[in-house]
């Protein structure tokens, strides 16, 4: 039996006192539904478990100006649950909702979704495409990073040590943008998703599209930007047939690996005709 | 070891408990309360569903610790006075217990339903135990008797 340490801060300022006086194995337990799996696996072997499951800093939402802001152990159960996402980002809800079971739902937070750096994380794709900017916080230190440069690598990510995430931020969708999710899972409840992805477009007063974001998880060991896609329909208006052109175009922005949920063949056809679906959505 | 104090099925306890030890472990080896169940232990299967201030959670993916000044409930309080709870009856009643194992969990995430909406839709049903998983029945039963409990 290794000596273990579960430690519950009181308050933000004190988590974030205990995680600098810390060590290298100091891990930071929100929902616990990614970090007991590799503790009871034996994967990593912490000294102290810092519980930030309950600071109320840094959970729940509220609008600031011009964004949506999410503290970092908000769960998905209450981001599906929540009036004012529903109204302002009902994309979000649709991300959360589909992730895993209620048991899971009722703990997981979108701070552990993301550290955890899984390839396939359900809400990462949809708060990417949003251009969420993180907050992160060290003792007496504070910065703010986009979510597309906070994500380094496989199961990477810029935090240093003693830092946490304790928010994000996320704008609000204008009048002439549009958001939406898609995620392709082999059962619906419990399936870590096969694919995943996640559009934004904003439009110019012609409904061409002025600008693009375009995240697909699951395709690499990171969820990716689709660079080629994303230029593909900027300029364009959003028809039928560019719509059936970005299920192709798509296939240039990422070589799909195949594993035991599904054959990398698979996940191409599937990738192009869940593409054209979510894309679909945006027409006009 | 470290101490907490909860409320266990209405009743306050004070247990010694391990601090990587799960809240499912605790149940079973230290209070001897095996009603919940131990499946997969990672999530997957619910057999191992208790309420948790109001909400299912499945108590292998919480530590023990982590209930210190919580309530829980587990398969065991349900029964009040030596009646079944009306969930427990209904799924008697309508048939819907096979081999049994999936049960409490079934149970318990469908009273975390029930308390909070006594009026939910079939799809609401469906979704409260779609972290449940059942080998025998086909949940077509199970879902009748949570229907047959909708107000
Ligand atoms: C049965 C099951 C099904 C699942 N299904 C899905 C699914 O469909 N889709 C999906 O995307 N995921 C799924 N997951 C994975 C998991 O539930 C999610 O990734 C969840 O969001 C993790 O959040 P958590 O709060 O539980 O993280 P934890 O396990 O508490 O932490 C995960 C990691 O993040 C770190 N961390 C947490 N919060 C912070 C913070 N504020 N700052 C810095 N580091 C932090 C922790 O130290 C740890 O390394 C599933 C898991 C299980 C067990
Ligand atoms: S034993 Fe907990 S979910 Fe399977
Ligand atoms: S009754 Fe046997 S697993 Fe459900």
């Amino acid at each position: 039996m290794n000596d273990l340490t579960y430690i519950k801060p009181q308050n933000l300022q004190e988590a974030l006192a205990e995680l600098s006086k810390k060590n290298e194995a100091t891990y930071i337990l929100a929902g616990g539904t990614d970090i007991l799996i590799s503790l009871k696996e034996g994967n990593i072997k912490p000294q102290y478990l810092l519980d930030i499951s309950e600071l109320s800093e840094i959970k729940g939402i509220k609008q600031e100006g011009e964004y949506l802001v999410f503290g970092a152990a908000t769960t998905m159960q209450s981001i599906a649950e929540s009036p004012i996402v529903k109204e302002k980002l009902p994309c979000l809800v649709s991300a959360a909702i589909q992730m895993a079971s209620p048991q899971i739902r009722v703990r997981a937070t979108i701070a552990g979704n993301l550290v955890t750096g899984s390839p396939i994380a359900d809400t990462v794709p949809m708060f990417r495409a949003l251009d969420t900017v993180l907050e992160i916080q060290g003792t007496g230190k504070k910065r703010e990073v986009k979510l597309d440069d906070f994500i380094l690598g496989y199961r990477k990510v810029d935090l240093a040590a003693g830092e946490m995430v304790t928010a994000f931020k996320v704008p609000l969708l204008k009048a002439n943008q549009k958001a939406n999710f898609i995620k392709v899972g082999r059962r619906n409840a419990l399936a870590i998703s096969v694919l995943n992805m996640a559009v934004k477009l904003t439009f110019a007063a012609d409904k061409t599209v002025e600008s693009a974001r375009v995240v697909l998880g699951g395709v690499a060991a990171t969820s990716v930007r689709a660079k080629n896609l994303e230029a593909f329909l900027t300029g364009k208006k959003m028809t039928e047939e560019v719509v059936l052109e970005a299920g192709n175009v798509v296939l240039q922005d990422a070589t799909p690996i195949g594993d035991i949920r599904a054959t990398a063949e698979g996940r191409k056809v599937l990738l192009s005709s869940r593409m054209v679906r979510l894309l679909e959505e945006f027409i006009n | 070891m470290q101490n907490i104090s909860f409320t266990l099925n209405d009743k306050l306890v004070k247990v010694s408990v391990e601090p990587q030890e799960t809240l499912l472990d605790m149940l079973r080896e230290r209070l001897d309360l095996t009603g919940t169940k131990k499946g997969c232990e990672k999530g997957d299967c619910g057999a191992c569903t208790v309420i948790l201030d109001g909400e299912a959670v499945n108590s292998c993916l919480v530590l023990a610790v982590q209930v210190d000044g919580k309530s829980v409930t587990t398969i065991e309080g349900l029964e009040k006075d030596g009646e079944l709870d009306p969930i427990q009856q209904a799924f008697i009643d309508k048939g819907a217990v096979q081999c049994g194992y999936c049960i409490p969990g079934m149970i318990l995430s469908s009273k975390a339903l029930l308390d909070k909406n006594p009026s939910p839709t079939e799809e609401e049903i469906r979704t409260s135990i779609s972290g449940n998983l059942c080998r025998c029945t086909g949940y077509v039963q199970i879902v009748d008797a949570i229907k047959s409990l909708v107000k």
